[in-house]
């Protein structure tokens, strides 16, 4: 009961000052719903990279020229080939295509239509000479569907035409949304790739534990290659949305730095109003504790309704408005980019650790000026 | 990559000739090693089987388990004897296919841990053997011919 | 004890309404491995990819892992993207008020 009156009471001095209140609420509101967005993305995305990156080649092999990427002569497969663990060798044609019509990058690569059919294909994978599937970005940004024709500038500045047979899904999207998928043979004419190379090789392995030492053994026989294992792809998008990298750093930290600046100004001192109630309070009988007891309720009041609104705004965006702010940041430069739809992957960790990083900091800076002045004699403090 | 389709079926023929008897199935979920009492099913590199002829099937963590259940079947399985056993299978360090344990090398003292730490690691093949325990750090080779573990002679 | 009251309901109001986003989205997030995940990892695994499609703007923004490690700072080391003209303006929306559809003759015949 007598916690109830105090917060009773916390909640009057609040409200005695409602445009303070609002403010800081508003502010904190804000900034929680910043961090809480920006650590739910990053969060939902990794997850799913992780999740289906998992499925990727075990192995990548790729030829280095004076430290830059090369075509691979396939007849190295069979050295790798002969290494104890792998399964098999895939020689992979891929590459990039600049559109000038749409100012976009498109990938483009050979796929085996044995793969097909695949539900997330929306008609099937080409099969023959002149068919193409495209990634829902592709056919959206040139207004084409199944069926219809997609006319590429080849490398010998010949247009080619390639008849849409499928345009993936748009469960796909974060993963084939520039993609242009075309027979290996049709691909390796369109960029004049010589006979008998390829853009990289896939290595898949049996025993994951053996994958290292495949990649060991690959670069001690081919000095001239740089195998990247699966290991390394994941580590990369794990880097890539780490909240201690790159854009998520300078958004965190000014974000962090805003919420201190707040901090700071409330710790500094409190004004001559509220020395002077706490004054008042002492000299009509509470005591230290129920004094700091007020204080306390008081941030903690803030905090939490600050912290609650906060994360649910932040939830709703990301993971039912389509992630409107922070998706446009996330884009970049990118013409061509999925609509996110992230799949609300929620680390609770996460959450606990900004709820504290931000509550305690700011029931602390509440509660510790009014220790000082609640422990001064009151009668002293009035008379400031 | 032609030469090679044209080499599976023949592979695929000798690979059916050496193993007359179809793979035990793999474990189950809830599946537990019936020598540390550990889950099976997250180790498929390791898994190892003990077959009986009244048709029931042992799972292990790792082929070193398996032989310790196997050297004392009393002691591990409650009534059961080596000449109930129909099958021993384990799975093979390269393509992790479950093996009858006849027709692998085991290769000791390697730095690849399984479950339960140092394995007998299994392994088809004498040039495997070789090339693993030269890239893993093995000592002994050591082979099953039913009843025993043997040391193979290393090659010259 | 009015305002007690209603600040607590609002409070507990709002947890409960979080708890349920949470609540439906780690359902949503389970539902997801269950049915689309296997076939989006057979995509993956059937065109051997390797990276998101999420930035294709730069060779090294769209296949990070696949790129030579030194190529995000070909301007000169640590810098990033078009620093800080990228970060700064934003980029021009292509969408062509017209388009051409061109179709093969043959294309109504099959």
């Amino acid at each position: 009961m007598h916690r109830v009156k105090i917060l009773e009471y916390a909640l009057a001095a609040l409200l005695r000052r409602p445009g303070k209140s609002a403010a800081i609420l508003t502010a904190y509101t804000l900034l929680v719903t910043v961090l809480c967005s920006v650590l739910l993305l990053t969060h939902a995305l990794k997850t799913e990279a992780e999740q289906l990156l998992a499925e990727g080649p075990e192995l990548v092999v790729q030829q280095t020229l004076a430290g830059r990427h090369d075509l691979i002569p396939e007849r190295t497969a069979a050295t790798i080939a002969a290494i104890p663990g792998v399964a098999s060798v895939t020689p992979r044609i891929w590459g990039y295509y600049y559109d000038s019509l749409t100012k976009a990058n498109y990938t483009l690569l050979a796929a085996d239509p044995a793969a097909s059919p695949l539900e997330l294909v929306a008609g099937r994978l080409p099969e023959n000479e002149g068919e193409c599937a495209v990634g829902m970005g592709v056919a959206a940004a040139r207004r084409i569907g199944v069926n219809d024709d997609l006319i590429l500038i080849d490398a010998a500045n010949v247009g080619t035409i390639f008849t849409v047979t499928g345009v993936f899904k748009a469960e796909s999207r974060l993963f084939t949304e520039d993609l242009v998928v075309v027979p290996g043979e049709a691909l390796r004419r369109f960029f004049a790739i010589p006979a008998g190379m390829a853009t990289d090789l896939a290595v898949r392995v049996h025993n994951p534990g053996e994958i290292e030492t495949i990649a060991a053994k690959v670069k001690r026989q081919l000095p001239a290659t740089r195998p990247i294992t699966r290991n390394d792809l994941l580590r990369t998008y794990r880097a890539v949305f780490d909240w201690r990298g790159g854009m998520m750093l300078a958004l965190f930290a000014s974000a962090l730095l805003a919420f201190c600046i707040l901090a700071w100004d409330k710790a500094t001192g409190l004004n001559a109003g509220e020395r002077r109630e706490i004054g008042i309070l002492k000299a009509v009988g509470w005591d230290t504790g129920d004094v700091l007891m007020l204080k306390f309720w008081e941030g903690l009041a803030l905090s939490l309704l600050a912290f609650l609104l906060g994360y649910t705004l932040a939830f709703a965006m990301v993971f039912h408005w389509g992630v409107p702010v922070l998706g446009d940041v996330l884009r970049g430069w990118s013409v061509i980019f999925p609509d996110l739809h992230p799949v609300p992957h929620v680390d609770l960790y996460q959450m606990a650790t900004l709820a504290f990083l931000t509550i305690v900091p700011f029931v602390a800076s509440t509660v510790i000026p009014a220790w000082r002045a609640a422990t001064s004699d009151p009668d002293e403090v009035m008379r400031q | 990559m032609r030469r090679s389709l044209l080499l599976l079926p023949l592979l695929l023929l000798v690979l059916a000739a050496r193993s007359p008897a179809a793979e035990p199935p793999r474990p189950g979920k809830d599946e537990r090693c019936a020598v540390c009492g550990m889950l099976v099913a997250p180790f498929p590199q390791w898994v190892a089987v003990l077959e009986f002829k009244d048709g029931r099937r042992f799972y292990f963590d790792g082929p070193k388990d398996m032989f310790v259940a196997f050297f004392d079947l009393p002691a591990n399985i409650p009534g059961a004897s080596i000449d109930q056993v129909s099958g021993v299978y384990v799975t093979e360090y390269y393509s992790t296919r479950l093996l009858p344990a006849a027709e692998v090398l085991f290769v000791t003292g390697s730095n690849v841990l399984g479950p339960m730490g140092k394995e007998l690691v299994p392994v088809a093949g004498a040039e495997a053997a070789e090339t693993f325990r030269r890239d893993h750090a093995g000592e002994k080779i050591m082979r099953f011919d039913g009843r025993q573990l043997v040391e193979v002679a290393p090659r010259p | 004890m009015r305002r007690s009251r209603c600040y607590l309901g609002a409070v507990a109001l709002l947890l409960a309404l979080a708890a349920v986003l949470t609540g439906r989205g780690r359902l949503a997030a389970a539902a997801h491995i269950e049915r689309q995940l296997p076939e989006q990892r057979r995509l993956v695994a059937a065109l051997q990819l390797t990276d998101l499609a999420l930035w294709s703007e730069a060779r090294y923004t769209r296949h990070p892992a696949m790129t030579d490690l030194f190529s995000p700072f070909q301007d000169h080391p640590g810098a990033m993207e078009h620093f800080p003209a990228g970060a700064l303006f934003a980029p021009r929306w292509h969408t062509p008020e017209t388009a051409i559809g061109i179709r093969r003759r043959d294309a109504e015949a099959r």
